[in-house]
C-alpha cells in the first residue's frame, strides 16, 4: 500500500473519469448493420446517448418521466446489477447519490443525506416490492441484505425517490422511498439455474422459470437458497479476556437463509407471492450477551401475498386495486450469563392485511387527478421475551389499524412546466398526520430541467418503540410517544451537455421534528425510546454522467451532506463528503463487460470518537460466451482497506470491522 | 499485501487497455436505435391492404427522432420503396402508413387519436401519456436501453395484425 495509497487510486480514477470523455465524441452516423438486426438484438442494445424520457412509476404512484416527476428518483437496472456485481439490494442502492450503507454483522442500514442512526432498524425509508410495503409492522424496519423476499438475480429495476414522500405514501416514507420492480416472466423466457461461490464460503443457488403464454398470461416461479459462512474469526479486543476467547469469535457470522418469489398475471390481473428466511449469526455479543457463544442468532421471516388489478374504465379512468397478506416472523436467540447461562428469546410475530385503491382521472385538460385510499390491518404485534424454560418478561400482543386517504394533482401549467400538489392525511393509533407534498418542474430549455420540491414526512411511533420492556434488564417502554416528522425542501438542476453528457445537481435541507430515539435513563440504567428535541440535514449532490459509442459508460457523482442535531453537533454515522465513480466498458467485444466502482465514504462521527473514512473499489468481469451462458468474476474491496462502521448503544464496541478483500465467481445458464 | 500491486497493474493494464482498444460494437442513439425498431415494427405488422406506389411514414409533430428516420428513406418494405413525410397535412395523413406521434401534449394527442382512430395505420410514440391513449406500439426508455409494449386491440381495431414473434418481444402486451 506505500506506492498506491487509496488516495492516488482515486486520483488515477478520477483522471481517467475527466479525461476519457475527450477521447471519444459520440457518433453521428447510423451504426452499420443496425437496420438489419433481428428484433431480439435491439431489446438489448445500450446506448450511447441518455435518454430523457424515461418513465417512473414511484414518485407519484402513476407513469410519468423522470423529468416530471417530484423528485430527483434514480434508477438502477438488471444490467447495473450484472455490470457491478451487486449481491445484495443494500450494495445497489449504495451506488447512488447520498447514500451509504452501514452492517454491524447481524443487518444492514442504509444510511441517506446523511442520516442513518445506529440502532434504528430502516424504519425510515419505506421499502416496496411492486408496490408492496416490506417494511413490517412491530419494528417498521426496511430490509437490504439477505433478507429482502426478492433475490436480487429477479429485480428488473429499483427505484429510489429520496425526500419526503408521505403525502403518498403514509408513514416511513420519510427519508425516502426505495422500490424492487421484479422481472417478469417474459424476461427470463424459460428455466434459468444460477450458481455462485465466493469469498468467506459464500455458496447461492437460484432456480427460475419464466413464461408468457399465448393469451397474454405471465408466469414467474424462482426459489434462491444461500449459505454464506462468513469470516471465520473476528477480533474484538472489548472481550480480550482469558474468560472470552481472547476476543475470537469463531464461526459465528454465518448468513443462511431462502427466498421464493412467484409472480402471475393476466390481463389486469396480477397475483405475486415473495418469502425469505435469513439466520444471521451474532459474532458481536451485542445486547450484552455472552461473548463467542455459538447459539447467539437471529431469524428473520417475511412472506407476503398480493393481489393486484389495474385497468382503465371508460375513457378518463383508471383504477388500481391492490389487497395484500403480510407476515413478519422474528426471533433472537441472545445467550445471557448472570449467575446461570440462559438462552433468552426474543420474539416479534407480525401479521397484517394491506388494501389500496386508487382512481386517476384525465378527464381535465392538462390535469391528472388521484384520490387514494390505504388501509393497514395489524392483525397480530405480538412481542415476546423470555427465557429458555424460564421466566417470560415480556408477552405483549397488540391488534391495530391505520388508514389514510390521499389526493394529487398533476397539473400542465404550460408544456414544459408542471405542478404537482397533492395531500394526504394519515390516521394511526398513535397519532394522526397530515403531509402536503408540491412540486414544480420546468423544462427551462430542450437540455434544462428544473424542479423546486417541497413537502413533510412523518413516522408514527411503531409497537417495539412503545411497549417493549424485557423486564427491566435492558429496556423499557414508553407508551407516551409521538410520531415524528420532517420537513424538506429541495432544489434540483438538469442539464444535457451533450446528448450523452448529463450534469445534474441536488440541494436540499430538511429538519426533523420530535426525532424518536433510543437513549438511556440514567436513573436506571434502561434503554428506553423518546421524542428527542430533533436534527436538520442540509447537503448537495452532484452527478455527471457520459457515454461513448464504443459502449462505454462513466459516472462520477459527489455528494455533501452535513446532518446536526438541535445542539449543532454532527450526527452519529453521518458522513460529510461522498464520492463515487462508476464505470462500464465492452471489453473487445460485447460479450465481455467490466464494471468498476470506486466509492469513497468520509469519516463518520461514533458513540466514542470517529471512524476513519475509507475508499471502496469493486470490479466484476460479466462474460457471455454462449447465448444462453453467462459467467462473472467479482472482486470486491480490492485494495483490502480495513474501514469500520459505528454501532449503537447495544454494542460494547464503538465500531465494528467491515469485510476485506473478497471474490464472487457466479454462473448462469439459460434453457 | 505482496499480491496488491500486481492486482494494481493487471487493472490498470486493462484500464489503459480500454482507453485505447477499439471495442466492436458501436453503440447508437435512442432516435436511432427507435429507427431500427421502427423498421422491425413494420416488418411485423401486417397491413389489411398496401398502396401502389410507396410506403409511407409520417412523423406528427415535431421530429423528435433528428432525421435518423430518413436513414429508411428508400429502403424497401413489402416491395414498395420508403418514403418520410414531415408536416404532413391532415387531410392526407390518411394516406400515411405508419405515423410516428410527437405531441407537444397530452390534448393534442388526444385530438390526433381521434382523428387517427380505426384507420389502418401503425401507430407510435414515446410520448408519456401515448400508452393510455391507445397508441399501438409505446417506446419504453431505460436509462440504457429501449423496451417497447404493443396494444393488441388497438391494433386491432386499425385492421392490423401483430405478428407474434414481435409481442413475444413486447415488455407489455395490451
Amino acid at each position: 500500500m506505500k506506492a498506491f495509497s487509496p488516495n492516488r487510486l482515486l486520483l488515477v480514477a478520477l483522471v481517467l473519469g475527466v479525461a476519457l470523455p475527450t477521447l471519444a465524441p459520440a457518433a453521428e452516423d447510423m451504426p452499420p448493420d443496425l437496420l438489419e438486426r433481428d428484433l431480439e438484438y435491439l431489446t438489448t442494445r445500450r446506448l450511447s446517448t441518455v435518454p430523457r424520457s424515461v418513465s417512473v412509476t414511484t414518485a407519484s404512484k402513476f407513469s410519468q418521466t423522470l423529468g416530471t416527476a417530484p423528485a430527483s428518483v434514480h434508477i438502477i437496472t438488471a444490467d447495473d446489477i450484472q455490470t457491478y456485481g451487486y449481491r445484495t439490494l443494500g450494495e445497489a442502492l449504495r451506488m447512488l447519490p447520498g447514500v451509504y450503507l452501514s452492517n454491524d454483522r447481524n443487518y444492514s442500514y442504509l444510511g441517506v443525506r446523511g442520516f442513518s442512526r445506529p440502532a434504528d432498524f430502516n424504519s425510515r425509508v419505506l421499502l416496496l416490492v411492486d408496490g408492496e410495503r416490506i417494511n413490517d409492522n412491530l419494528y417498521d424496519s426496511a430490509v437490504f441484505g439477505n433478507d429482502v423476499p426478492v433475490d436480487i438475480d429477479l429485480i428488473d429495476r429499483i427505484e429510489f425517490v429520496p425526500g419526503s414522500g408521505s403525502a403518498v405514501y403514509g408513514s416511513n416514507a420519510f427519508l425516502g422511498v426505495v422500490n424492487v420492480i421484479t422481472k417478469h416472466g417474459h424476461s427470463l423466457n424459460g428455466t434459468e439455474l444460477s450458481g455462485s461461490y465466493g469469498s468467506f464460503d459464500a455458496f447461492k443457488v437460484r432456480g427460475s422459470y419464466g413464461k408468457r403464454f399465448d393469451n397474454g398470461a405471465e408466469l414467474l416461479l424462482s426459489g434462491t437458497g444461500f449459505d454464506w459462512e462468513g469470516a471465520d474469526r473476528l477480533y474484538y479486543r472489548e472481550f480480550d479476556t482469558p474468560q472470552q476467547h481472547r476476543g475470537r469469535a469463531v464461526g459465528l457470522d454465518y448468513d443462511r437463509g431462502q427466498t421464493a418469489l412467484a409472480k402471475f398475471s393476466y390481463h389486469a390481473f396480477s397475483l405475486q407471492a415473495g418469502f425469505a428466511d435469513r439466520i444471521k449469526g451474532i459474532p458481536t455479543a451485542s445486547f450484552g450477551q455472552v461473548f463467542n457463544d455459538p447459539s447467539a442468532k437471529t431469524d428473520d421471516r417475511r412472506v407476503f401475498v398480493t393481489a393486484k388489478y389495474n385497468d382503465k374504465i371508460g375513457r378518463d379512468w383508471d383504477v388500481y386495486a391492490r389487497l395484500g397478506y403480510n407476515q413478519y416472523d422474528y426471533r433472537g436467540t441472545y445467550p445471557y450469563r448472570d449467575t446461570t447461562h440462559a438462552i433468552n428469546i426474543d420474539q416479534g410475530t407480525g401479521a397484517w392485511w394491506g388494501g389500496e385503491l386508487r382512481f386517476t382521472n384525465t378527464g381535465f385538460d392538462r390535469h391528472r387527478l388521484m384520490l387514494g385510499l390505504e388501509l393497514q390491518d395489524n392483525v397480530r404485534q405480538l412481542q415476546r421475551n423470555f427465557d429458555r424454560g424460564g421466566p417470560v418478561y415480556l408477552d405483549r400482543p397488540y391488534r391495530s389499524l391505520r388508514y389514510g386517504f390521499f389526493l394529487q394533482d398533476e397539473f400542465r401549467l404550460l408544456d414544459s412546466l408542471t405542478l404537482m400538489a397533492g395531500a394526504r392525511y394519515d390516521h394511526t393509533p398513535f397519532g394522526e398526520s397530515a403531509n402536503p407534498r408540491i412540486g414544480l418542474t420546468w423544462r427551462a430549455l430542450d437540455s434544462t430541467t428544473l424542479k423546486f420540491l417541497y413537502g413533510t414526512a412523518f413516522r408514527a411511533p411503531n409497537v417495539f418503540e412503545l411497549f417493549y420492556s424485557d423486564g427491566g434488564i435492558t429496556a423499557k417502554a414508553n407508551p407516551g410517544l409521538r410520531p415524528e416528522n420532517i420537513e424538506s425542501i429541495e432544489f434540483d438542476l438538469e442539464h444535457y451537455l451533450t446528448p450523452s453528457t448529463r450534469l445534474a445537481a441536488a440541494f436540499y435541507r430538511y429538519k426533523l421534528n420530535r426525532l424518536i430515539g433510543q437513549v438511556n435513563d440514567p436513573s436506571d440504567d434502561l434503554l428506553y425510546y423518546r421524542n428527542l428535541s430533533g436534527a436538520d440535514g442540509m447537503g448537495m449532490e452532484l452527478e455527471a454522467e457520459h457515454r461513448f459509442a464504443d459502449g462505454i459508460r462513466a459516472i462520477l457523482g459527489y455528494s455533501l451532506q452535513r446532518a446536526q442535531d438541535s445542539r449543532g453537533a454532527a450526527l452519529l454515522n453521518s458522513p460529510e463528503h461522498m464520492l463515487k465513480l462508476h464505470l462500464s466498458a465492452p471489453l473487445a467485444s460485447d460479450e465481455y463487460r467490466l464494471g468498476w466502482e470506486t466509492l469513497y465514504f468520509d469519516q463518520r462521527r461514533s458513540k466514542q470518537g470517529k471512524v476513519d473514512g475509507y475508499l471502496l473499489s469493486n470490479l466484476n468481469l460479466v462474460a457471455t460466451p454462449l447465448p444462453n451462458l453467462s459467467v462473472s468474476l467479482g472482486l470486491y474491496n480490492l485494495w483490502n482497506v480495513r474501514y469500520r462502521d459505528p454501532v449503537g448503544d447495544d454494542f460494547l464496541q464503538d465500531r465494528i470491522l467491515q469485510d476485506g478483500r473478497g471474490f464472487r465467481l457466479r454462473l448462469t445458464v439459460r434453457f | 499485501m505482496p499480491r496488491l500491486p500486481k492486482i494494481l497493474a493487471a487493472l490498470l493494464g486493462l484500464l489503459a487497455f480500454l482507453a485505447c482498444g477499439s471495442p466492436a460494437a458501436v453503440d447508437a442513439t435512442e432516435e436511432q436505435l427507435k429507427v431500427a425498431f421502427l423498421h422491425k415494427f413494420i416488418q411485423f405488422t401486417a397491413w389489411p391492404q398496401l398502396p401502389t406506389d410507396d410506403f409511407r411514414i409520417c412523423m406528427l409533430g415535431e421530429d423528435s427522432l433528428h432525421g435518423n428516420l430518413n436513414y429508411l428513406t428508400n429502403k424497401r418494405i413489402f416491395q414498395l420503396p420508403v418514403t418520410v413525410h414531415y408536416l404532413v397535412p391532415a387531410d392526407s395523413v390518411a394516406s400515411c402508413q405508419v405515423v410516428y406521434l410527437n405531441p407537444p401534449n397530452r390534448g393534442a394527442l388526444q385530438r390526433w387519436r381521434r382523428f387517427l382512430a380505426n384507420q389502418p395505420i401503425l401507430t407510435v410514440s414515446d410520448d408519456a401519456d401515448a400508452w393510455d391513449e391507445n397508441v399501438i406500439i409505446v417506446f419504453a426508455l431505460e436509462p440504457n436501453g429501449i423496451r417497447f409494449k404493443a396494444n393488441l386491440t388497438a391494433a386491432r381495431a386499425a385492421g392490423l395484425f401483430l405478428r407474434s414473434q414481435m409481442l413475444e418481444l413486447a415488455r407489455e402486451v395490451r
